[in-house]
């Protein structure tokens, strides 16, 4: 029913002009205006009629409809079929011809018109769609925002299918496409039967996948193929790019790890030597000297030797968790544990190498549980608190606080001692970072830091450090609790 | 003296040497083996008083020793783990050891250790109905406990794991042994509760976290009551 009042809309249209003209017409009669000159409306009026109804038989009509009318209307005898003038027939004949011509113009320019119109649609979509590739990350990125952004445009459902083997393609028509790097499908000659279109994605060397699209009802126009087609070679290309910037990623973590293996080596050689060097040469000058030195002086020695020994134990767990994490063979076993006891295990084991330092614990108000691996964060911890040790104050103050907030575990460790330079503590966590501390044996490889910063990071938690009130340093660890509050 | 034997087992030479010699120079008798099997059969032969265990032997699985050992003998065993092997270690204390130590460790620890073990394997017919250490006064007859004269209020469960813990003073309990003694049946909850029992125990007995005087937490372990 819709469809029948649609289509009577020009006829109705055309009507209305062409009484509105008649109209017009009467009222200039009515003023003496010269006969030819009413004609000239009529003229207008079909062109008018052409152009708003785009049918060139209505036009057609019409423009017999009005010779009859003026005839009928204006010409001497009037209100007749009549005509006196011969002139006339004339007149109306070359009226037709020129409403042929004018009319086969409007329709023709309309016609271009809207084709321009179509094209400049289909450009600005195909430079929409090209701009937007740009800024698509993964490959599965790249797929969804074309086929969202085909969908849009052209009205049609498509499904992008990426591989660089064809095995991983159906058999089938698919995988003649993607093998023969031709369309094929419903419209095409090869697998015409199909339902659906099939689009082969190529890029410079290789078909990187294919696009399948379900016109459903919808008859593709050339131009919105040739247009598919374009898209999908861009498509190509920004999975080609990704691709590559993929390989130049990992091409430079190779480059990274190398010179970490690098580093490590120079640096063991240099940090392990120095207390092994300290320790062989107490060792032979005991032997040596054993009868003659006065007990004190031998208790001393060995007290320094007992240091270096625990120094070097130090280091190497450290060393070990470095090259574990280098190896990705960082595994994390998480289990729920309260906090209070990982911090409490972490000072007890660094107790003995306090000194002249004080550790204050501020436990958490309630019994928290979190859900970490204990070795790693206990690790964390201790080497936090070894950096204070080595580079604060010799009586410096540590204060270990702990607080849950939602659903995160904020844990800070500040000490007043001394604090470090802004541009120094930027670097702070970078691996083989350190600062000089008098005593270049203890040193350090500068790897403590760092490793807290990864195993942090590999529990989805963060570390900051900053400069606090107190002159000394902070150090905030947040990680998710991941774990349920327990009360009482 | 009643000189007692301690049987070692640990295949590397530098640290058996070096254990045989510190045993040795505070009045232990020793024997010592680098394999298992041996061990166990020196078990037998022999009859130590006490077994140190090294875990990472080459020719037989810890675990395996261990049960082989319990099923000939109760006497304690002491197993020496290396930094790496510290969930192995659970298993094997549940198994029937009685505690550890993590190598490389203060030979003076291991000494208290030993030590400990001895005096939990011939617990003296303990009447004292009063427990003193520290500021930490138990009356057992009236299941009251006082820190520094002022009397704390421990819950019934509370109170069971502060016994079981002091009656074995000194020694590593496991996480499982202190459920199956006060709860008895074992628990779905990865010992969530009882950790939380333990650390409200801790905070009770005003514990500096820092430096324990009371209950030491062994994270991944269990829990042990100090004795000095």
């Amino acid at each position: 029913m819709k469809k029948k009042i649609k289509a009577c809309i020009p006829f109705g249209k055309s009507i209305f002009i062409l009484l509105l003209s008649t109209l017009f017409a009467f009222m200039l009669a009515e003023f003496h205006l010269q006969v030819e000159n009413i004609f000239l409306i009529y003229m207008i009026a079909v062109i008018i009629i052409m152009i708003e109804t785009k049918s060139f038989m209505i036009g057609g009509i019409s423009a017999v409809f009005c010779i009859l009318a003026f005839n009928f209307l204006f010409t001497e005898p009037r209100f007749t079929f009549q005509i006196d003038n011969l002139n006339y027939y004339v007149s109306f004949f070359i009226f037709l011809f020129a409403i042929f011509i004018a009319g086969n113009l409007t329709i023709r320019l309309q016609k271009q018109i809207q084709i321009a119109q179509k094209n400049e649609k289909m450009t600005s979509a195909l430079y929409k769609v090209s701009r937007g590739l740009l800024y698509q990350n993964t490959p599965s990125e790249i797929c969804h925002f074309t086929e969202k952004h085909m969908k849009e445009i052209l009205d049609v459902k498509i499904s992008i299918l990426l591989s660089h083997t064809k095995e991983e393609i159906p058999e089938g028509a698919k995988r003649y496409c993607y093998e023969n790097g031709i369309p094929c499908g419903k419209t095409f000659p090869h697998f015409a039967t199909e339902e659906e279109m099939y689009f082969p994605i190529l890029s410079e060397k290789q078909t990187v996948g294919i696009a399948i699209v379900y016109p459903g009802n919808h008859v593709l126009h050339f131009e919105e193929i040739q247009f598919i087609e374009t898209v999908l070679t861009k498509v190509a290309l920004a999975i080609e790019h990704d691709h590559f910037n993929q390989l130049k990623e990992q091409a430079k973590l190779d480059i990274e790890r190398e010179k970490l293996k690098t580093n490590l080596l120079r640096s063991i050689s240099h940090d392990l030597r120095t207390p092994l060097t300290s320790i062989r040469g107490g060792t032979e000058f005991l032997k040596e000297n054993l009868e003659i030195l006065p007990t004190t002086t031998m208790r001393n020695l060995l007290d320094n030797m007992e240091n270096d020994i625990s120094w070097l134990i130090r280091l190497i767990e450290n060393l070990l968790n470095m090259t574990k994490i280098q190896d990705k063979a960082l595994t994390i076993h998480k289990k729920s544990e309260i906090i209070d006891d990982l911090i409490s295990e972490a000072v007890s084991k660094m107790i003995k190498y306090k000194g002249k330092h004080e550790i204050i614990i501020q436990p958490t108000e309630q019994i928290e549980f979190i859900q970490v691996d204990s070795h790693l964060l206990v690790q964390v911890f201790i080497n936090i608190i070894d950096n204070a040790f080595k580079h604060t104050r010799e009586d410096s103050k540590i204060v270990i606080t702990t607080k849950k907030r939602d659903t995160r575990m904020l844990i800070e460790i500040a000490d007043d001692g001394g604090g470090m330079d802004e541009t120094q503590l930027v670097h702070i966590f970078e691996s083989f970072f350190t600062t000089s501390v008098g005593n270049d044996l203890h040193r350090g490889l500068g790897l403590g830091l760092a490793i807290c910063q990864t195993i942090i990071q590999a529990h989805s938690g963060i570390l900051t450090v900053k400069n606090n009130e107190k002159g000394g340093l902070t150090f905030l660890i947040s990680l998710p609790t991941g774990d349920e509050h327990i009360n009482e | 003296m009643n000189e007692k034997c301690i049987l070692i087992i640990e295949d590397d030479e530098k640290i058996e040497t070096f254990l045989q010699l510190s045993l040795k120079t505070v009045g232990y008798k020793v024997i010592s083996t680098s394999n298992g099997l041996s061990g166990i059969s020196l078990l037998l032969t022999n009859q130590p008083n006490l077994i140190l265990l090294d875990l990472g032997l080459p020719d037989i699985d810890g675990k395996e020793v261990i049960t082989q050992i319990r099923q000939h003998s109760d006497i304690p065993i002491i197993v020496l783990s290396a930094r790496e092997e510290e969930r192995e270690k659970v298993a094997l204390l549940d198994l029937g050891a009685d505690d550890y130590m993590t190598k490389s460790f203060h030979i003076h620890e291991l000494f208290a250790r030993i030590r400990v073990a001895f005096r939990h394997y011939h617990p003296q017919s303990n009447d004292s109905k009063i427990f003193t250490f520290h500021a930490l006064t138990i009356h057992f007859d009236k299941r009251k406990v006082w820190l520094s004269d002022q009397e704390v209020h421990f819950t019934p469960i509370e109170y069971k794991l502060l016994s079981v813990l002091i009656q074995h003073q000194g020694k590593v309990l496991t996480l499982k042994y202190l459920q199956e003694q006060v709860w008895g049946y074992p628990t779905q909850d990865a010992y969530k509760s009882l950790r939380v029992f333990m650390a409200n125990i801790r905070r009770k007995l005003n514990e500096d976290f820092s430096n324990p005087k009371y209950i030491l937490t062994e994270v991944g372990v269990g829990y042990r009551f100090l004795d000095e």
